[in-house]
């Protein structure tokens, strides 16, 4: 008689608990023995895209890399074109895109929020994420135009100034983020559930996470002090007061705890950006079909998820030769997750996979 | 040990059980778009000098300019259209603008295609 001991079963990607690619998993008993990523479900070809459209097009279109946080990736892209063009952005300019950034980063990770407690249960918190994420979008509409895909971060500087009541809608969202997290620490840092699903699950270890090439929150709760805000400044983060929030863990518990934090340290840099907010230019701008000089430049920030890179090799023409994006999940989703994976419990997975927080930056 | 998590939930939703709705009944009720909300195109055809630029930075390719005796206007596909409003910042006339009409919805693929005339002014 045939006898089996191991199975192999595809969890994904048309899966409540997943995102957009699938993982094959191989089970004994209860216990993961193996884990193999499955993407590219997801992929449109960006890269090959922007070569074909002028830097100022490209800029509607690097956004779309990833839905939650399309500000990350319009501010590498520009950072990188101001960068062969030699442009100088304007001290206003600067200041609204990092105010934009961070607040996308509270947004992102509000979105994280209510996955994260879809996947262990806590459906209260999927609803009130969503609904303090949905301030600032009306943010976002009130001074770009678009909700989600804002399209406002042009090669030096910003599309349009602020509007004229903009910093009084943004400290009342913010005072209510501040209650709303406040309610969500109850619910979900603090709830003994949540505690029991995520402590102990997922561990990442410290030279693990540095092999296979993990940034952003993933890397924090590992213990290491990395920020490219901090480590590289770019923009005006130079002059600006922050924390790093930095866990021991290793687990999906600390990954938690280290994007809590974030939200809370972006409400100050925001706080600290309207108090100091400089007048006048907000763009030195470019003609449209501008043809840039000849170079190679890469540029990086600091996402929601982690390093945003942007590879960029111009030959002189008013298009890139070559566009290489560098994105966070892409590290940890086939390494990191495929580590992660082995030796846990079949029941751990959806816990797992959310607190790396997926996004459609993978595939690209 | 869960029951304090479990009354903490329950309390919540008790506390959000009397309070106002956030939601709104949409299609009855209906929220102002904010001023620089990227809507529907509408085109001003006596503006309009055939220039062509607008189909020149279109990045989804989803403006033609087509001939109508014997000048040339934009046809806009909303299909492919991903209201950017490139369009309308690069028109030196400004006869082409972005409204605030967001319900584009239909069941007949023709009237995604919007010729010239069709686009309101």
């Amino acid at each position: 008689m045939h006898e089996t001991k191991t199975y192999r079963f595809p969890i994904g990607p048309a899966h409540p608990a997943m995102a957009n690619f699938g993982i094959d998993i191989e089970i004994e008993g209860e216990k993961v023995i193996n884990a193999k990523s499955d993407p590219g479900y997801l992929h449109r070809g960006f890269e090959k895209l922007m070569e074909y459209r002028t830097y100022l097009q490209n800029t509607i279109l690097v956004g779309r890399v990833c839905v939650f946080e399309p500000f990350s990736y319009e501010l590498a892209y520009n950072i990188a074109v101001d960068k062969i063009a030699g442009l100088d952005v304007p001290e206003r300019g600067s200041y609204i895109r990092v105010m934009m950034s961070e607040l996308m980063r509270i947004s992102s990770h509000l979105v994280w929020m209510s996955k994260m407690c879809r996947a262990t249960g806590l459906d209260t918190v999927l609803k009130l994420a969503i609904t303090y994420r949905d301030y600032i979008l009306e943010l976002f509409e009130e001074s770009t135009g678009g909700r989600v895909y804002p399209v406002y971060i042009r090669p030096g500087g910003v599309r349009w100034d602020l509007p004229d009541r903009f910093n009084e809608h943004l400290e009342k969202a913010l005072k209510k983020l501040e209650d709303g997290l406040l309610k969500i620490d109850g619910l979900m840092f603090k709830n003994d559930i949540f505690i029991s699903r995520t402590r102990n699950v997922g561990i990442l270890k410290k030279n693990t996470a540095i092999k296979l090439g993990a940034t952003g929150p993933v890397l924090k709760a590992c213990g290491f002090k990395y920020d490219i805000r901090k480590d590289n400044p770019y923009e005006v983060y130079k002059e600006l007061d922050f924390d790093v929030p930095v866990y021991n863990g290793c687990d999906s518990y600390s990954r938690s705890l280290v994007r809590r934090n974030e939200i809370e340290e972006s409400i100050k840099i925001i706080r600290q950006l309207v108090k100091n907010m400089p007048s006048g230019n907000h763009i030195n701008k470019i003609s449209p079909f501008a043809s840039l000089p000849q170079g190679e430049v890469y540029s990086r920030i600091e996402g929601a998820r982690g390093e945003i890179g942007f590879h960029i090799i111009s030959t002189g023409s008013d298009m890139p030769y070559r566009v290489k994006i560098r994105s966070p999940s892409f590290t940890h989703f086939i390494p990191v997750l495929e580590d992660i994976l082995t030796g846990s419990q079949i029941a751990d997975v959806p816990v797992i996979y959310w607190s790396l927080d997926p996004c459609a930056d993978m595939d690209r | 040990m869960f029951l304090t998590g479990v009354l903490k939930g329950i309390q919540v939703t008790i506390e959000n059980l009397f309070k106002r709705a956030l939601t709104i009944r949409y299609p009855h009720q209906k929220i102002e778009a904010a001023e620089r909300f990227r809507g529907e195109h509408s085109f001003d055809i006596s503006k309009c000098k055939s220039c062509g630029l607008c189909e020149r930075i279109c990045p989804s390719r989803a403006i033609e300019m087509i001939e109508i005796k014997g000048k040339k206007y934009p046809k806009i596909d909303m299909g492919k259209c991903s209201f950017c409003g490139l369009c309308t910042e690069i028109c030196p006339f400004g006869a082409l603008k972005l409204t605030k009409n967001f319900s584009l919805a239909s069941g007949n693929k023709k009237d995604f295609i919007k010729k010239p005339r069709k686009l309101k002014k």
